[in-house]
């Protein structure tokens, strides 16, 4: 332990703490004197750093815990049918019927995330058998098989429900806060699940039907009404001048 | 090693019967027209075509991979399709060029403009550039039969377009809901925006379904886009046209008497191939065909076939795009066509032409910032799914996509000596030929022109309410023209007004090759009538 006296005493009255010592120590025996007040702010120096670095480093790893990332070493390949109709399923929780791709194309989707991005394919493996689990667990049956409203169950079961940006007077403290409870909450293999895979579905898939989340009735490469594109999509308000208009010359 | 290079000379082809009077070289609009009408006169026509044939049944499969990022148009032999770039513009060639049977036209948006009639008289109207040695009145019918051919979709609402003697085949589209607001504003600054011509089916024409807006143009599954793969299926059908695709000429050949014997072409494994011919012609896009006659020469003709002028290869010329993007505070829901509906050529043929480029304008939303990277920022951080999902990607796309309304104009080029097209020195192709190097540089005038084209940029933001305007972006490589032009001088040009070349007597050369100057509009229609008028003179020639 550090005796604290010794540099306390050191100091003369008025001294700023971390200010010069007013004369040199005399050169003692430490074992019998103790350490210096240098020598105890260096230490103090080198054990702060050290500490930090421990810590950085412990937090570092706990942080990666919670944020976990993909294993590319793991490699790419194409899931059993069982595995991807499980993430067929799980789409249909993630993304209304109103902006979803048909099913053939979200196991398209499917195919190309785990056959292109290294790692994935491990991942939506170790999603679906998670999923099969909680299904397993609390209606005695695989996930693909539930109803949509089973389905969403499961997911209410292990995961909170808040919006990417909060748009109260703290912006962004509440999502944090869910966030980061949810992540600690819950275990690696929720925690990937929700990560690493509902996140990326919920990408792939609305990057797929763009058209029709951006309110079009049709999908590029599939025929529609070829005068829509003169109005806006449905229930959207008409704000464009008219062609009566524009060929009187009357626009404005 | 080739047969030919074994001293052993080239496999002569003969196709049917006793071989082709015409050997046509090339396959997009210019060849597949000019073979059409040979066909349709029972002129015997064999057709060589560097790239493959896409079949018509595949077309649905090449959309699929169209929509998931493949480009299926692209280069299917990149280390034979090299060329290198050394001027002012690193130019872009082998972006929108298409090499298989229909060519370019196999992914053209397939705006069908007339040039006018002025763009035809240059020098003698505005004092720049040449005249070409026929006039918009000679080319008139042809125009018409091309509108025909392609079926062109139009309303004759355009004030400034040239005289014409017949209507359009089919009714023209509406305008767009977004380009309405472009076309107001335009009118709030006195500028009229009227409808494109487009080879588009409004309505089912000559086999043609209607347009129902797939909203992928270059690869339309159905044919409402015209490719010239149409007429290339039209002119086999006659019987009398064979078309040999993967077939690359890398040389044509002369047999003495100022006349082409043989055009030689390579196959993919290398293997040499010829074919003998009464007539031949170059349809093979403004810088292959000019480098076809380079790689040509041969004693008697020691800079190039047909190149006594030493005009081949010159006088290049492209038709950039200068654009900027505004961001507008309504949303303009753009990308549900495949295609643009409005346009002014109120600038095309403006009064001080002899000093700065005319140019087209118009304004159309562009998506601006994509709902993928909306829609990833947001699966990123929320914790939602289902309808929750749904509502806050909704909110966020409605208030950032679809407000960018894209205002640009394309400007004219003119002939100049800076602009070439020439034989690479040092780089060769898969076949060991050299390969095209081409020189792009911006002209005075044409910067004029966009400058111009500028200041209406920023008055028609305004006008608009936007909120914010871009920088300006430039587009190049959709058309090229020039580097085998037309004149009635053999001092100065390559072919006469008939297409045929100066030099060679059986040679002729079709395609936007032929072009004096670019005018300010897209050239395909113009080089469809210039076919069209040559397969006439061919027949006429045969007969």
């Amino acid at each position: 332990m550090v005796d604290m006296r010794h540099d306390e005493d050191e100091r003369a009255p008025g001294d700023p703490i971390d200010g010069p010592v007013r004369s040199p120590p005399p050169a003692q025996d430490e074992g019998a004197r103790g350490i210096s007040r240098r020598r105890f702010l260096l230490g103090s120096a080198v054990g702060m750093a050290g500490l930090g670095v421990v810590g950085y480093s412990g937090l570092t790893v706990a942080r990666d815990d919670l944020r976990p990332h993909l294993d590319p070493a793991t490699g790419t390949g194409s899931l059993a049918a069982s595995e991807r109709e499980t993430l067929v399923a799980l789409s249909h929780v993630l993304v209304p019927s109103a902006y979803r791709v048909n099913d053939d194309r979200i196991r398209a989707v499917v195919d190309e995330a785990t056959n292109e991005v290294p790692g994935l394919l491990d991942e939506y493996r170790r999603g679906a058998r998670v999923l099969d689990d909680l299904a397993d667990r609390r209606f005695a049956a695989p996930f693909a098989a539930l109803s949509i409203g089973a389905r969403d169950q499961v997911l209410d079961s292990v995961f909170w429900r808040y919006p990417a940006e909060y748009r109260g007077g703290m912006e962004d403290l509440r999502p944090k806060v869910l966030r980061r409870i949810e992540r600690i909450r819950n275990g690696s293999e929720i925690r990937r699940l929700r990560q690493l895979v509902m996140r990326d579905l919920l990408r792939r898939i609305y990057s797929a039907g763009v058209p029709l989340v951006i309110g079009y009735s049709n999908l590029p490469g599939v025929p529609g009404n070829p005068r829509d594109y003169v109005t806006p999509p449905e229930g959207r308000p008409d704000e464009a001048p008219s062609m009566s208009e524009l060929r009187a010359g009357r626009a404005e | 090693m080739t047969a030919a290079s074994k001293g052993l000379g080239p496999q002569v082809v003969t196709p049917r019967r006793d071989g082709p009077t015409v050997c046509v070289i090339g396959s997009g609009v210019a060849g597949a027209l000019t073979a059409w009408k040979l066909g349709r006169a029972g002129v015997r026509t064999l057709v060589l075509e560097a790239g493959p044939r896409y079949p018509r049944g595949e077309a649905a499969q090449r959309m699929e991979r169209f929509l998931e990022g493949d480009y299926p148009w692209s280069s299917n032999w990149p280390d034979r399709d090299v060329f290198s770039s050394v001027g002012e513009v690193d130019y872009p060639l082998n972006d929108h060029r298409v090499q298989g049977v229909g060519g370019t036209t196999l992914h053209w948006q397939a705006y069908s403009y007339r040039f006018l009639e002025n763009d035809f008289r240059m020098r003698s109207r505005y004092g720049v550039a040449e005249d070409w040695p026929i006039s918009y009145d000679d080319l008139e019918p042809y125009y018409g039969e091309a509108e025909v051919e392609l079926g062109v979709a139009c309303e004759e609402d355009n004030p400034f377009a040239a005289p014409r003697t017949q209507g359009f085949p089919l009714p023209g589209f509406p305008w767009a809901y977004d380009e309405r607001f472009a076309a107001a504003a335009a009118q709030r600054l006195g500028i009229t925006f009227h409808s494109i011509p487009q080879a588009r089916t409004s309505e089912a024409y000559r086999g043609r379904p209607p347009c129902e807006t797939y909203g992928v143009c270059r690869v339309c599954p159905i044919r409402a886009r015209y490719g010239a793969d149409v007429h290339v299926e039209l002119a086999e059908a006659t019987g009398e046209v064979t078309v040999v695709p993967n077939a690359r000429v890398v040389r044509l050949e002369t047999g003495g008497a100022g006349r082409v014997a043989r055009a030689v072409y390579k196959t993919r494994d290398g293997t040499e191939h010829a074919v003998a011919a009464e007539a031949f012609v170059l349809a093979a896009h403004a810088v292959e065909s000019a480098r076809l006659l380079l790689l040509s020469a041969q004693p008697g003709h020691p800079d190039g076939l047909a190149n006594s002028s030493r005009t081949v290869g010159r006088y290049f010329m492209e038709h950039m795009g200068q654009f900027r993007l505004a961001t507008l505070d309504r949303p303009l829901y753009p990308s549900r066509t495949g295609f643009q509906t409005t346009v002014s050529q109120q600038f095309h043929d403006r009064e001080d032409r002899d000093q700065a480029s005319g140019f087209l304008f118009r304004g159309t939303a562009s998506p601006g910032p994509s709902p993928e990277s909306v829609i990833a920022e947001v699966a990123l951080r929320s914790g939602n799914w289902g309808e929750e999902f749904a509502r806050e990607v909704l909110e966020r796309i409605d208030g950032e996509y679809g407000r960018t309304m894209l205002i640009g104009s394309n400007a004219e080029a003119l002939p100049t000596e800076d602009n070439w097209v020439d034989l690479d020195p040092e780089l060769t192709d898969a076949f060991g030929d050299p390969a095209p190097r081409i020189s792009y540089s911006i002209s005075e005038y044409e910067r004029r022109g966009y400058e111009d084209g500028d200041r209406w940029i920023h008055e028609m933001a305004e006008v608009l309410g936007a909120r914010s305007l871009g920088p300006i972006q430039n587009h190049f490589g959709s058309h090229q023209a020039g580097t085998c032009r037309m004149g009635h001088d053999p001092a100065s040009s390559v072919v006469d007004r008939n297409l045929r070349a100066h030099d060679v007597e059986n040679l002729y050369v079709v395609g936007s090759s032929n072009f004096v100057t670019h005018s300010v509009v897209n050239p395909t229609l113009t080089i469809a009538a210039l076919a069209l008028r040559l397969g006439d003179h061919l027949v006429r020639q045969s007969g």
